[in-house]
């Protein structure tokens, strides 16, 4: 039976509208025999038939379409509607409406748009604007409804999915210019302080056998009558373990041009730090410290910088009960690998791996995320601002604590953030270890 | 309703606009001229109003069938004389009224419209009326004379466009 198939176009109010008074005139006129009133019939009796001669049948189309080019935060994102009209009859006007992420800001995408679609053509609107946080944005459902036949007929909501748009985060300018703490490959391009295979001068020794005879200096091999060679540093490559601390948020995100949160702060410093170490051809691995303690394999090369930007846009902020300590973290992390640690060091646990993994010999940078211009809640009563200085002045302490425990922290302030701290790492990593085997 | 005023589009306050003028003609019209006067102005005025806010209610239907009341009013019970330049303007009032309520209620009140939807439905209301007149023009010749007189010719109208209306109904798509 197919009494269970519902219409696809179902009677507006102004079709019963027009029939009732239409009927009512009409049956005054009958009834009175009054021309008149066929007269004043005549138009709502005439847009009737003209409208249900022409009505239509068939379901109207929908798709809801981006145009992706791998966007960033800030960049253009482009969508379209497109409403399809195959029946025989026009549809007078069709009602699309499009909900999207709030950080997607899409010309006029929060308002309903009605456009006629002629019979057999396809219409569409196209919305356009930027992206302005990362993350997986969505985009849809889209819905259209459509009138016909003078409006006296309106079809049932058609709805789409929704689409899920990747909005890359972007990237603080950054640049580290100092040595990495102990290159571990063979080939790479931090200047290392062991001695090999490089343009970069160490210095000028006797040639000594194994010596390759191009490295021959023969301004000095003559002035001093014996053969001498320049010797060059070696570069190496590096692995640089970039460690998400999520176990908490703090700030406001209000996007690319607004202030960021600390999730915000972390997640772009993490596509800065690894696109500048995987240009200069290092190993990036990434580590979540938090409940879903994701990883990412360490790797190098484009492929690597897209691997990281794409994991990088499910980061969320997710707390847990209990969380490895540095010590377990360190057991999977590389001896030779730099760590830096993104942490807004808003939990206690946050300052206890870092100082395990500081004590488990590994190279750690931690990196305040915190935002700068966080306020004290205005709410709260009088004893709101003596508590928020004593929380500052106890986060103050535990930083303070860190350095004394050979943990540099540095607030993340982009280009060159990391110099003065990598420098001294580097320095630690060359010095002597007490108790260190020979 | 702050938020309504600041999100409302001009096309659909021009659409409800139009529904409001023709409902004031619609209305005044069909006033029995014994009864018109600046005092039920007032009235008439604020009736007009409601489909204009409400074009997606009951509101649309009771102001067109106080219309017809009025009319039959007039010339049934007070006996008024009909011409057909009156009774068409009337015709065509209450039809903008239904027409254009009936695109503004589909019009969500914040939408982007397109300017060819306005236009094409103006069109088509255009060609109604149009066509409306030449079937007036036809009803009143074949008539000869609009009441009092008993028309067969309008018994016999009404019966067509009845029976075509309940046709086009019934059909199967």
């Amino acid at each position: 039976m197919e009494h269970d198939e519902e219409p696809q176009w179902v009677p507006t109010r102004a079709l019963g509208r027009a029939v009732l008074v239409a009927g009512f005139l009409l049956f005054g006129a009958v009834l009175f025999g009054r021309a008149d009133l066929v007269v004043l019939a005549a138009p709502l009796a005439l847009s009737v038939a003209i409208g249900l001669m022409r009505r239509p049948t068939s379901t109207p189309g929908l798709r809801l379409s981006t145009v992706e080019t791998l966007p960033v935060e800030g960049g253009e994102l482009g969508a379209t509607i497109e409403v399809d009209n195959s029946d025989t009859a026009g549809y007078d006007l069709a009602v699309l409406r499009v909900q999207h992420s709030s950080w997607l800001k899409l010309a006029d995408g929060d308002r309903p748009h009605v456009t006629s679609v002629p019979r057999q053509y396809a219409a569409a609107v196209e919305l356009a604007g930027p992206a302005v946080r990362w993350g997986r944005q969505t985009l849809g459902p889209a819905s259209v409804q459509a009138f016909a036949a003078d409006g006296l007929l309106a079809s049932r909501h058609l709805v789409t999915g929704a689409l899920s748009v990747r909005v890359y985060p972007m990237t603080d300018p950054f640049e580290a210019d100092d040595a990495m703490p102990r290159a571990a490959g063979l080939v790479g391009q931090h200047r290392s302080r062991r001695a090999g295979e490089s343009g970069e001068l160490a210095g000028v020794r006797q040639f000594a056998p194994g010596d390759r005879l191009r490295r021959i200096d023969w301004r000095v091999t003559l002035r001093t009558e014996r053969l001498h060679v320049a010797a060059t540093l070696s570069d190496r490559d590096a692995e640089v373990v970039v460690l998400l601390d999520l176990l908490a948020d703090a700030g406001k995100s209000e996007g690319v041009n607004g202030s960021a949160s600390v999730l915000d702060r972390a997640v772009r410093a993490s596509a800065a730090i690894a696109e500048h170490y995987l240009h200069l051809g290092d190993r990036v691995s990434l580590i979540e410290y938090g409940a879903s303690a994701r990883r990412l394999r360490p790797a190098s090369g484009r492929r690597q910088y897209l691997t990281v930007l794409e994991w990088l846009l499910d980061a969320r902020p997710s707390p847990t009960a209990q969380e490895r300590g540095g010590a377990q973290l360190a057991a999977s992390i590389s001896a030779d690998a730099l760590v830096v640690v993104l942490t807004p060091l808003l939990d206690g646990r946050s300052a206890a791996m870092l100082a395990g993994l500081a004590r488990a010999g590994r190279f750690v940078v931690a990196v305040d995320t915190l935002p700068t211009g966080l306020v004290a809640p205005t709410t709260g009563g009088g004893w709101t601002n003596v508590a928020w200085r004593l929380w500052r002045l106890d986060r103050e302490n535990t930083i303070g604590l860190l350095r004394e425990h050979g943990v540099p922290v540095v607030a993340w302030a982009g280009a060159g953030s990391l110099d003065t701290v990598l420098r001294d790492v580097a320095r630690l990593a060359s010095a002597p270890k007490v108790g260190a085997r020979a | 309703m702050k938020r309504v005023l600041l999100r409302i589009t001009a096309a659909t306050v021009a659409v409800r606009v139009v529904v409001f003028v023709a409902a004031v003609a619609a209305l005044w019209a069909a006033v029995p001229s014994a009864l018109a006067s600046p005092r039920i102005l007032m009235p008439v005025l604020i009736l007009a109003l409601m489909p204009a806010l409400f074009p997606n209610s009951g509101v649309v239907t009771g102001v067109m069938l106080t219309v017809v009341c009025g009319w039959m009013f007039g010339t049934l019970g007070l006996g008024e004389t009909v011409s057909v330049v009156g009774t068409f303007v009337t015709a065509a009032a209450r039809y903008l009224l239904h027409s254009f309520a009936t695109l503004a209620a589909a019009l969500p009140y914040d939408a982007i419209v397109d300017t060819a939807v306005l236009l094409r439905w103006a069109a088509r209301a255009g060609l109604v009326l149009a066509g409306s007149a030449a079937m007036a023009a036809i009803v009143v010749t074949l008539a000869q004379s609009l009441p009092p007189t008993t028309s067969t010719v309008a018994i016999l109208s009404g019966f067509g466009v009845v029976a075509g209306t309940v046709w086009l109904l019934a059909r199967k798509a």
